[in-house]
């Protein structure tokens, strides 16, 4: 049984001083979380949004359909020159990630301060 | 027991009206012999609109004092006409009210006053009962004396409640005159009893037509005899009102199953829009009842609660019923139009209704009640103009729904039809029947029929989809390579166990017309069930069409991205394996789990999956097989199986499992105990002989 996916946003700063958002995800990630994963990036304001974070911290699961979504988010931002990182997957998760690609778009990280310290 | 019989005669007898004590009145002095009796008080009783004021010494309204001259009020005489009935609740001995004798449009307070000589036995105990119609509250004084009141009259502005019938004891001393007290000891002590009752009545109830004060004759009497008055005028009263539980079981349970049927079927809407109207008719028949009925709620509050939430609500819920059931999309604007006319209706007519007399004059209270009747007219024409289409697109389904939309319509106009004199309100058996009562009544008919028609087509479609899956679980199994392929130099089997009928697993096994090779594409379509089913259809295809023109495995998976791309969602993680009559094997990645060659990860860069992006960049190896390698190709079905506690099987297990050289089939059966989630394919090669 997948849990619901929740996302939050959250505005912090980059020890340079730029304004970083943080997208923190909660539960599973699988198809049904198109509006949790894409819905919530792309409501960030694509002008001042130029540093994101994705924090996997307390997310439980993701599927094929989930890593999928995440891609085209990295595809996204790719496009736009945004730059990405992610953190806190777990040991598989960050397997399955490398295995997709996924850190050719963005770095992965342990931590939220390791990611905004190498992003 | 003797009190049982009396209480049954007033049931039989249509009660409450009838006074078995011999009244008539000469001048000004109604005069009543009491024995064990009762008698209804038709006149002469003396009104005036207005307050009284107080009596600087007593602090009671000087108007209730016995000795009060109201020679100059008005004449008024409660007989009610032969068969008159109240046109709202059906009690008989109706009278009209103030508004209908001279004072039209009159709200606020009201006196009467009536009196009354009396000969009762020493010491019998008298009341005064019945008023079970008034408008709206009052208080009732004997010779002065506040005995009690319908109604709360301790703030400025009384609460009022519907009418329910009430009895007033009358105190010993009160019915004894001090100028006959010499006459107290003989059998029958006449005694002059003035009685007065202050009204107050809401602008609001001004709606309804010929009300104000007293619509039904009050009665006097033996104690006994008014409180059998009193038992019988509530059982009258509850029977009147009897429709309200009912409608609230019926509709409780028509909610209950509307909304069990999005069990069946969660994609339809209509089911939690039916339910959820249902409920709220639910709610309205336990706000009538309960106003009606108690005096835990003001009748004020009900008719609030009633115009400024249920009945908007109401007309906004069926609204959206009939939209979602005829499944219409167009006008787009008309949902959330229909909901600012909820909010609307809901402004106009707690602001129409004079609710707020000391804050809204009448007049702004007047125009919004127009507002009210516009809306209503609007509502009515949008579910008229939404049933016309269902007229024309479902045929017999919106004809059914025609009549019952309708009346459910006009049902919303009681009070501006009984203005007109339509007769709007029926009494079958004494219960209070509306148009709205019909209309709902009809609606559920017709919605119960239309759901079970519905059932009835939904359980034919699920049959239908379901042998459409059984068939496609067919196609995929006849798509899929065996179980086991024996070639030169390799054994090849393969284990499938889709997470639901159809799945989004696939692999190809392929061997080369000529020159001894083998191609072995295995991948993962993004998502399950069906929809992914068919994805794999498309990518099979276009393998074996590829393969036609190309063994190598990146022009393969290029030909694969290339059709995926574009189909929306549509991705899929694949290698591609070639593997030639020599044991040198060409591996092509697009985000696929590595294989595991004798139990380890071949090592490979990670790469973007099928479907993602044009000219993607896949990962190439160049590997050999020796006599003896074993080659096994997961999907993510594996490494992601999940148990109860929320555990992936995970790559450890993986390795684990794979140092025991088990079967294709043990794999998939260990994943799959552990607790699959998604589909699971599993290819094992083993290079049997090493050729030239």
């Amino acid at each position: 049984m997948q849990s619901e996916t929740k996302a939050r946003v959250e505005q912090i700063t980059s020890p340079a001083g730029d304004p970083v958002f943080v997208l923190h995800f909660e539960g599973d990630i699988a198809s049904t979380s198109k509006d949790a994963v894409l819905g919530t990036y792309q409501a960030l304001p694509k002008e001042t949004a130029k540093r994101v974070l994705l924090d996997f911290t307390k997310v439980d699961y993701i599927n094929s359909s989930g890593i999928a979504l995440v891609i085209q988010l990295l595809i996204e931002a790719s496009n736009f020159g945004q730059k990405v990182a992610a953190f806190g997957l777990s040991a598989h998760f960050t397997k399955v990630f490398t295995m997709v690609g996924i850190t050719k778009y963005a770095e992965l990280f342990a931590t939220q301060a390791e990611a905004l310290a190498g992003l | 027991m003797a009190r049982r019989y009396l209480i049954l005669f007033f049931i039989l007898a249509g009660i409450g009206r009838i006074g078995w004590a011999q009244a008539s009145s000469s001048g000004n002095t109604a005069s009543v012999t009491i024995g064990q009796s009762a008698a209804p008080l038709y006149g002469p009783w003396k009104f005036t609109v207005g307050d009284s004021p107080l009596d600087p010494a007593t602090h009671q309204p000087l108007w209730a004092e016995p000795g009060f001259d109201d020679s100059k009020w008005e004449n008024v005489d409660l007989t009610p006409k032969e068969g008159a009935t109240d046109p709202m609740a059906g009690f008989s001995g109706y009278v009209p009210g103030w508004t209908a004798k001279g004072h039209p449009g009159y709200w606020g307070y009201a006196w009467y006053r009536i009196r009354v000589r009396l000969n009762a036995q020493p010491g019998e105990k008298l009341a005064v009962g019945g008023l079970d119609d008034v408008d709206d509250a009052y208080q009732i004084f004997a010779n002065g004396s506040l005995l009690g009141g319908f109604g709360d009259f301790s703030s400025n502005h009384p609460v009022i409640y519907y009418s329910q019938p009430m009895m007033f004891s009358l105190p010993q001393g009160v019915v004894k005159s001090p100028e006959e007290s010499s006459q107290a000891a003989s059998r029958l002590a006449p005694a002059t009893v003035v009685l007065s009752f202050r009204f107050w009545m809401e602008p609001n109830t001004l709606t309804q037509a010929d009300v104000g004060g007293i619509h039904s004759a009050p009665l006097l009497g033996d104690a006994g005899t008014v409180a059998a008055g009193y038992q019988s005028q509530w059982i009258e009263l509850i029977r009147a009102y009897a429709i309200n539980p009912i409608e609230l079981v019926v509709f409780l349970l028509l909610a209950l199953g509307a909304f069990s049927l999005t069990i069946f079927d969660r994609s339809d809407h209509v089911y939690l829009w039916m339910g959820a109207v249902f409920l709220l008719w639910a709610a309205n028949a336990a706000n009538l009842a309960f106003g009606a009925w108690t005096q835990h709620l003001g009748g004020v509050a009900a008719s609030v609660v009633t115009d400024t939430f249920l009945s908007p609500l109401t007309f906004a819920g069926w609204v959206m019923v009939w939209w979602v059931w005829f499944g219409l999309h167009r006008p787009a604007w008309l949902p959330p139009t229909t909901a600012g006319l909820a909010v609307l209706l809901a402004a106009s007519n707690v602001l129409g209704g004079d609710y707020f007399f000391t804050v809204v004059s009448h007049p702004v209270s007047v125009a919004f009640h127009l507002v009210s009747i516009v809306v209503r007219l609007a509502f009515l024409a949008i579910l008229l103009w939404i049933v016309a289409q269902g007229v024309r697109l479902r045929g017999m389904e919106g004809w059914l729904a025609l009549p019952a939309v309708l009346l459910f319509g006009i049902g919303h106009f009681t009070v501006e039809l009984a203005y007109l004199r339509i007769q709007m309100i029926w009494f079958p058996l004494g219960m209070q029947l509306t148009l709205a009562h019909f209309a709902s009544l009809l609606l559920a008919v017709v919605l119960a029929f239309l759901l079970m028609r519905r059932l009835l087509v939904s359980l034919e479609n699920q049959r239908q989809m379901a042998l459409d899956v059984k068939q496609a679980q067919e196609v995929q199994q006849v798509i899929l390579p065996p179980a086991q392929m024996t070639l030169p130099g390799l054994v090849i089997e393969s284990e499938y166990r889709p997470a639901l009928e159809v799945g989004g697993d696939f692999f190809q096994i392929i061997p080369h017309p000529t020159d001894g090779s083998v191609l072995i594409i295995a991948g993962d379509v993004a998502g399950k069930g069906l929809r992914s089913g068919m994805l794999v259809a498309l990518l099979v295809g276009a393998i074996r069409t590829a393969v036609r023109f190309s063994f190598d495995p990146m022009v393969v998976l290029n030909e694969l991205n290339h059709r995926l791309l574009g189909r929306g969602d549509a991705q899929a993680t694949c290698l591609a394996l070639r593997i030639d009559a020599d044991g040198a094997a060409t591996l092509v990645n697009a985000g696929h789990l590595p294989p595991y060659l004798n139990g380890a990860p071949l090592p490979m860069e990670g790469a973007l999956p099928l479907g993602m992006v044009p000219g993607a960049l896949f990962t190439s190896m160049n590997f050999k097989l020796a006599e003896g390698d074993r080659l096994i190709l997961l999907s993510d079905g594996i490494a992601e199986a999940r148990n109860a506690d929320g555990q992936l099987y995970g790559f450890d297990r993986i390795e684990q499992l794979l140092q025991s050289h088990p079967a294709a089939a043990e794999i998939a059966a260990s994943a799959q105990r552990f607790g699959q989630q998604d589909d699971i394919s599993v290819i094992a090669v083993t290079r049997t002989t090493a050729q030239a």
